[in-house]
């Protein structure tokens, strides 16, 4: 039995459906927020935390951000602010799958009771509002990156159980799961060898999806002040910063970081939008 | 064809937004500019007055904030109040007071005209009547009450006597408080009356209050005092500084108040229509160094403290943290108050890198060995501002090359919890004062006891004494040379150092007048009118 | 073979654990972690004496568990408090002030995502395999990625500090709110005909539902378009062309069966829409349910944060359930 493997469609031939231009500038885009993450230091012109001495001045030469209110280089402190937003997101997003991939395999291949109580549960958080969850465990536990990863993680859960789980149920009910049961494949190799291979294309869809929407959400907490304190640089947290210059005509404190943080999320969201369309295709054309 | 049609629903859109566009600004012009301008100096008709800050609930016995406070000196009145425009008491509801036996009675003598605002009279019976409430319900600024009064009593229609637990001689400054004001008959008397709109015996009366929408004051008919130059008040309450300062430069109010940003007053500053006026405020920001023996923070080391002390800039601090809307500060006694000593300035100056590095090297620092200090800051309670402040010492620290700052947040109510259980080496904090008196700014910062909140026992015995003789001395010259005294004691030992003052900022239409700042920061309405 | 009755029942119950985990998980957390909203409003002020004597009236030096049950018990009756700062008043009238403002906020942002949603999916699917068709599908991914803090400040500059035209914040300005019938401006400035209070209220809403509305729309604007061009690729359609109906009519009948699978979509997009709602009202200073919890944590309002908790729970819990309900009235195959 075939399994597609995630290697092959990346490196191999991406087929060419509309699918391909969105996947290749979805990944663009985050390879070069990556690239900023990882080589911060060398990229960054300045020290994000120190003042180097103009006060607001606009973008220049001398500072193509800009700089904010206590002299601080804002390409810097974007490019340093970018650690944070992806080391929050992606270790978030890696704990909500390895809690949720896991439960939804589970739950989907077993069915019966704890497949109702696990999906009224999961349903009921999925219900509720991301953000406000997020809020509340967050205001409640105090800002730091630590509680704001739990924090996001948690929100995320469900959706990784979701999907998982509804995969699980269709391709449980394929004819080689029939076959494998039949020459007596204990229940965890057929989940192990036949069922989570092919849960692949849809988790990383659902991945890069799910990031897309963690960028918002953590965006959206730092914005509220539960992530960074000042001084460390955060996109969400630079535009709340930079807010009451806004009516003053100092408008970029907020709009690069605002910027960023849609070009970060849209660079997901092209990718998951992009695999999906390569995987399912539109039956039109 | 669909082509036509996404036109016309764009066209739709467009008209739809322009007409509310103007419809928004017709109904802007209407209210403050058809008024017939007044040229004689008669009473203004009506003043529309905006601020950002929220009335908690219109009863002294629990309202403890700043704007709660400044509407109930305006529709309300004690036995004292200081004189518009200074921080002199003088007998309001009160014509005379005696003060006897060493200064643990004081005895009122009422007037005999005074009503509330539906004309019911106003007795020695509704004094205590009021302050017995405030003492029953207990709220949160009750304590200005229950710390200093054993008992009040009516001695007749018009006398009220007040025996005092021990002497203070800043007994009047706390009459002049609300949680002293008699109130109207229809206060409930057990319960917190969140909404009630009855008042008390002051220039104004409440017409209409709805909770952060607006407050309607118009003047008193029963009240026996000068009548307020403008007949009717209108307070808005506006949801964010930008809107506030739109409004006001749109035309929409007369008067910004509170809380203006700094970055907008600066803009407002260079509006021809509009004047802004600044004056002394009596907030006071510091940082307080944590000397707690049990805990061993490099702070309670005199001379790391004394370098600290040095490296501080505060100029730097009043131009990048607060674009000048704010003053630099050299005592723990505001500027404007008398008393008042630059202490801090005379002993170290302002980011005076030498000294800091000499009194570092003295207490065993070097540059290979940094003095570690983590500071503590909270995000929202004192404003945006709070952690441009918090980065600023920061830098002014680390310049001395022999210091290593971390800086360390917790939002507000953990920052509290901090403080009292003494967790934080180094913190900022900020103080309004409760009554004008010089006590007010030293004895809760360094009476043993009394700063306990502070999280370590600062306790110096000759502090302690000073400030106990200050408290009972009658006369303010002998008072003066015992605060100055402490002044210089707390100069020397640096537990707390002050940093800056808050600058009290109005904005108003140019033609309005009367306005009055002073350091009790209450905006008095009734001495305002418009030309 | 269960019936519909079963279902609702079950469902309606399942709201209860719901909303208790959540409650009793908020309850703990908060009262584990230092700090507490009497210290918090005093704790500078008041000597140590008279801070123990507030929080004993506050009740809050008995045991947790005391606390829980007592609030609890409140819960069931629909007590949920008072606040601890400030006028000390019930938290479920506190609440009262602050959710007509977010449902208002909700409506208008709803009713513009779905406008706009379907507006770019139908012409997306009636240009179906154009570059405009194209550019609506981008449109439908970047729009959700639109930052809101971001994109309502990115509007309130231009419209209302660049070019003046409209409000930037509040819900209206202030003392021309009507009279409170049902505390939305919109419908009680309409009853008791107040046009002033009309045209101010819409004005000051329409960038906050903007903003709301446009991120919200791609969705819309995708299943629409997918739907409506199965369902144009129908025989019946193709049978209504050939009899020469109008191409309004069949445009009308199109839609018409697109759009069932919208109404499910919007029941999904509540949540999302209440998230949204949080970050339009703390850019827009817009005083709803957002507004009010993220202020309450920041005093430790212990009542007022676990009342506006529960009170998400509970709002939520109902539309879902009423949204199942209806979806399974609609769909006779959903049972449990």
């Amino acid at each position: 039995m075939e399994v597609k493997n995630l290697a092959t469609t990346i490196f191999g031939v991406i087929p060419k459906t509309e699918g391909r231009y969105m996947v290749l500038a979805g990944m663009a885009i985050v390879a070069t927020v990556v690239i900023m993450a990882v080589f911060a230091p060398f990229i960054a012109p300045y020290d994000p935390i120190k003042s180097s001495g103009d006060v607001l001045q606009p973008p220049s030469l001398k500072h193509i951000m800009g700089t904010d209110n206590l002299g601080r280089d804002l390409f810097s402190r974007i490019v340093f602010g970018s650690r944070v937003v992806l080391s929050v997101v992606l270790s978030a997003s890696l704990v909500s799958m390895i809690v949720g991939v896991p439960l939804g395999l589970i739950s989907g291949y077993f069915g019966g009771k704890l497949d109702r109580v696990l999906s009224m549960l999961m349903d009921s958080m999925y219900a509720f509002p991301g953000l406000i969850l997020a809020i509340a465990i967050a205001a409640v536990l105090g800002p730091s990156v630590v509680n704001a990863i739990v924090a996001i993680s948690v929100v995320y859960i469900p959706t990784y159980f979701r999907m998982i789980r509804g995969q699980t149920l269709s391709i449980k009910a394929q004819l080689f799961v029939e076959a494998a049961k039949a020459i007596g494949a204990t229940d965890f190799k057929i989940m192990r060898k036949y069922i989570f291979p092919n849960l692949i294309p849809t988790l990383v869809v659902v991945f890069s999806l799910s990031v897309a929407d963690a960028i918002l959400t953590e965006a959206g907490l730092s914005f509220l002040g539960f992530i960074v304190s000042a001084p460390t640089p955060d996109w969400g947290f630079e535009l709340a910063s930079g807010r009451p210059y806004l009516p003053a005509g100092y408008w970029w404190m907020i709009t690069f970081p605002g910027l960023m943080v849609m070009l970060l999320s849209l660079g997901f969201a092209l990718i998951g939008e992009g695999l999906s369309e390569i995987y399912a295709p539109r039956r039109e054309r | 064809m669909k082509a036509k049609n996404l036109l016309a629903l764009a066209l739709i859109v467009v008209v739809a937004v322009t007409l509310l566009g103007c419809a928004q600004q017709k109904t802007e012009v209407t209210p403050t500019t058809t008024k017939p301008t007044e040229t004689k100096p008669t009473e203004t008709e009506e003043l529309v007055i905006g601020v950002t800050d929220k009335i908690t609930e219109l009863d002294p016995a629990n309202a403890y904030d700043f704007y709660t406070w400044e509407v109930m000196y305006n529709i309300m009145g004690g036995l004292m109040r200081y004189k518009p425009g200074t921080t002199e008491l003088e007998p309001y509801l009160a014509e005379s007071y005696e003060i006897e036996e060493n200064g643990t009675v004081y005895i009122f003598h009422l007037r005999k005209d005074l009503k509330f605002a539906d004309g019911t009279p106003c007795t020695a019976h509704d004094v205590v009547r009021s302050i017995k409430r405030v003492m029953k319900i207990s709220g949160d600024p009750s304590w200005l009450v229950n710390d200093f009064v054993k008992d009040v009593e009516a001695l007749d229609d018009y006398t009220v006597k007040f025996t005092l637990k021990k002497p203070a001689s800043y007994f009047l400054a706390l009459v002049a408080t609300p949680p002293y004001f008699p109130v109207h008959p229809n206060y409930n008397p057990n319960e917190i009356d969140p909404d009630q709109t009855a008042g008390g015996v002051g220039p104004y009366r409440i017409v209409k209050w709805v909770r952060d929408q607006e407050l309607i004051l118009e003047e008193n008919p029963y009240f026996f005092g000068e009548k307020p130059k403008t007949k009717r008040v209108i307070i808005r309450f506006y949801k964010d500084a930008t809107t506030l300062r739109l409004a006001l430069e749109r035309g929409e109010i007369d008067i910004a108040w509170r809380t203006l940003t700094p970055v907008d007053i600066k803009t407002l500053k260079q509006n021809p229509d509009l004047k802004v006026i600044e004056a002394p405020g009596g907030f006071i920001r510091y940082l307080v160094l944590n000397a707690n023996e049990t805990k061993d923070y490099p702070t309670k080391n005199k001379l790391v403290r004394q370098a600290i002390a040095c490296a501080i800039d505060r100029n730097d601090i009043v131009n990048r943290v607060y674009m000048g809307t704010m003053e630099p500060l050299y005592s723990l006694i505001p500027n404007g108050m008398w008393s008042h000593i630059d202490i801090f300035k005379e002993l170290y100056g302002d980011g005076n890198i030498e000294k800091a590095r000499e009194l570092l090297k003295q207490a065993g620092y070097s540059e290979e060995n940094k003095l570690k200090i983590e500071l503590w800051w909270t995000p929202t309670h004192y404003g945006d501002t709070e952690k441009d402040l918090a980065q600023v010492l920061k830098e002014q620290l680390e310049k001395t090359g022999m210091i290593e700052v971390e800086l360390k947040s917790a939002e507000w109510s953990t920052y509290v919890d901090y403080a009292r259980k003494g967790m934080m080496m180094a913190s900022l904090f900020g103080w309004y004062p409760d009554y004008i008196d010089p006590d007010d700014y030293t004895t809760p910062f360094l009476k043993s006891d009394a700063n306990n909140w502070l999280g370590y026992p600062y306790s110096n015995p000759e502090v302690d004494e000073l400030l106990e003789k200050a408290q009972i001395a009658q006369s303010q010259e002998e008072r003066e040379q015992l605060y100055k005294k402490v002044q210089e004691i707390l100069g020397e030992d640096a537990p707390i150092i002050p940093l800056v003052q808050g600058k009290l900022t109005i904005v108003a239409k140019k033609n309005v007048e009367g306005i009055v700042l002073d350091p009790t920061m209450i905006l008095k309405y009734y001495t305002i009118y418009k030309t | 073979m269960a019936s519909l009755k079963a279902y609702i029942i079950t469902r309606a119950l399942l709201v209860i654990p719901t909303v208790l985990i959540l409650l009793t998980v908020v309850f703990f957390i908060l009262r584990i972690i230092p700090g507490d909203p009497i210290t918090a409003m005093v704790g500078q002020k008041v000597p140590p004496e008279v801070l123990e004597k507030l929080r004993h009236e506050a009740g809050l030096d008995k045991p947790i568990y005391i606390q829980y049950i007592e609030y609890l018990k409140g819960v069931l009756t629909g007590n949920l408090g008072r606040s601890m700062i400030w006028g000390k008043r019930p938290v479920i009238e506190e609440i009262m002030d602050h959710f007509p403002a977010t449902l208002e906020l909700t409506i208008f942002g709803f009713i513009m995502s779905v406008l706009l949603g379907v507006l770019t999916g139908a012409i997306a699917a009636f240009k179906r395999g154009s570059k405009i068709d194209t550019s609506m599908r981008i449109y439908s991914i970047v729009a959700y990625t639109l930052f809101i803090p971001w994109f309502g400040m990115l509007l309130q500059m231009f419209f209302g500090v660049y070019l003046k035209l409209l409000p930037i914040g509040g819900r209206i300005t202030p003392g021309n709110a009507p009279e409170t019938i049902t505390g939305l401006y919109v419908i009680d400035s309409i009853l008791t005909l107040n046009f002033n209070a009309l045209v101010d209220a819409l004005s000051h809403l329409l960038l906050p539902s903007l903003t709301l509305g446009i991120v919200l729309s791609g969705a819309y604007t995708r299943i629409l378009r997918n739907n409506l061009i199965d369902v144009l690729s129908q025989d019946f359609i193709t049978a209504y062309r050939a009899r020469g109906v109008s191409e309004w009519k069949v445009i009308k009948h199109a839609m018409k069966n697109a759009f069932i699978p919208v109404v499910t979509l919007m029941g999904l997009q509540f949540a999302i829409l209440l998230a949204g709602a949080v970050l339009t009202e703390t850019t827009f200073s817009w005083p709803g349910m957002g507004t009010f919890l993220i202020e309450r944590i920041e005093y430790r309002d212990y009542t007022s944060v676990q009342g506006a908790i529960v009170f998400y729970a509970v709002f939520v819990a109902l539309i879902s359930l009423i949204v199942d309900i209806v979806y399974a009235l609609l769909d006779p195959r959903i049972r449990y």
